[in-house]
């Protein structure tokens, strides 16, 4: 979800939204009466002055790390190294890239084809998927609470690493020697 | 809840203060960046959650404690890292799917496996962006190195969370 031209408010997904409430509140008023709908009503309101303050404060630190570390930067730590420095930076690289899919496949796409070692790149997916910083900020922790976010956090640090590594492994025994012969 | 807050505005001010010692642009950038990020999920997040809550409603909670509460253990971990994968859509939808399903009694372990999965497997990730831009080889040199992470996290918190508590 990276920074992109101005969505329309209401696209398709938005709709879908729509009625997927709509066909909620029909189900839960036919089975469960008005004091079933009235619940979820206050439950949702609830949840909602709940996750407003945090999701705010969260996409506000998301914005400024995007402006703050530009993926040329992130393109520079990963290029050249190999080992497991490799992969530790990468690691980093992973958890702490903002944004989702439109921003991060190119950019390792791009490496991979430069010639980029494969481990390093499963390394940085992997971390980004797992403990990737800026899920956790603006929705993990505001939707699960901190402990639950960070204990999560915590476990999946190694998860990284591990998969790059194993990467590495694979990619010999399978006699997929060079990147550029992975990438498609 | 409170600890949440404090953690995130913190964050806020201190990466603030360092994009306006860059320049002013730079703040005004990021703000910008942050808006637009808002304005799409303005609409999206409040009815997510709408929807999820009439979800909770409807959904019989024996049912989801008997396959993924918190005495399902290791059978329950592999039931919801399979849910995860199949979990559909962007943050938006699958946090308050989350919260919903806590709701309704599902265990901590078994939610941390889920939502691992949804962001490692990802299936609509993978067949969108990464089929066609990486290729298959790479798809399943990826899976290969990744598939037991989403069940390992389950069981790593199952076995934390006899010492510590999240309550």
């Amino acid at each position: 979800m990276a920074k992109n031209e101005k969505a329309p408010l209401f696209d398709r997904t938005t709709i879908a939204f729509v009625l997927a409430a709509l066909l909620g509140a029909g189900l839960t008023l036919w089975l469960k009466g008005t004091a079933g709908v009235e619940r979820a009503l206050i439950n949702a309101g609830d949840f909602m002055l709940q996750v407003v303050p945090q999701i705010s404060g969260g996409l506000l630190v998301a914005g400024l790390v995007q402006v703050l570390v530009p993926r040329e930067i992130v393109a520079r730590w990963l290029g050249e190294k190999s080992g497991m420095r490799g992969l530790w930076i990468a690691q980093f690289a992973g958890a702490l890239t903002p944004g989702g899919p439109f921003g991060s496949f190119p950019l390792v796409y791009a490496l991979g084809k430069a010639g980029a070692d494969i481990g390093v790149l499963i390394t940085y997916l992997t971390a980004w998927t797992t403990i990737g910083v800026m899920r956790l900020i603006v929705w993990e922790i505001p939707f699960l609470g901190a402990k639950f976010s960070l204990l999560r956090f915590v476990i999946c640090l190694p998860a990284g690493i591990f998969a790059g590594w194993l990467a590495r492994r694979w990619a010999k025994q399978w006699g997929w020697s060079t990147t550029e012969s992975i990438v498609k | 809840m409170i600890e949440s807050l404090i953690i995130i505005w913190s964050l806020v001010l201190i990466l603030g203060i360092i994009a306006l010692r860059r320049s002013k642009a730079t703040l005004g950038l990021a703000v910008r960046a942050s808006a637009d990020q808002g304005r799409m999920l303005l609409l999206r997040i409040p009815l997510a959650v709408l929807a999820t809550t009439f979800l909770v409603e409807l959904l019989p909670p024996e049912l989801m404690r008997d396959s993924i509460g918190a005495e399902s253990g290791i059978a329950g971990i592999m039931i919801a890292s399979v849910a995860g994968a199949l979990l559909p859509g962007g943050p938006f939808l699958s946090f308050p799917i989350a919260v919903a399903l806590f709701k309704a009694g599902v265990g901590a372990p078994q939610m941390m496996a889920l939502l691992t999965a949804w962001s490692v497997y990802a299936v609509h990730r993978t067949l969108n962006f990464e089929l066609p831009m990486m290729g298959g080889r790479f798809i399943l040199l990826r899976l290969a190195s990744s598939i037991m992470i989403p069940p390992l996290v389950g069981i790593a918190a199952m076995l934390a969370l006899r010492w510590i508590s999240i309550e």
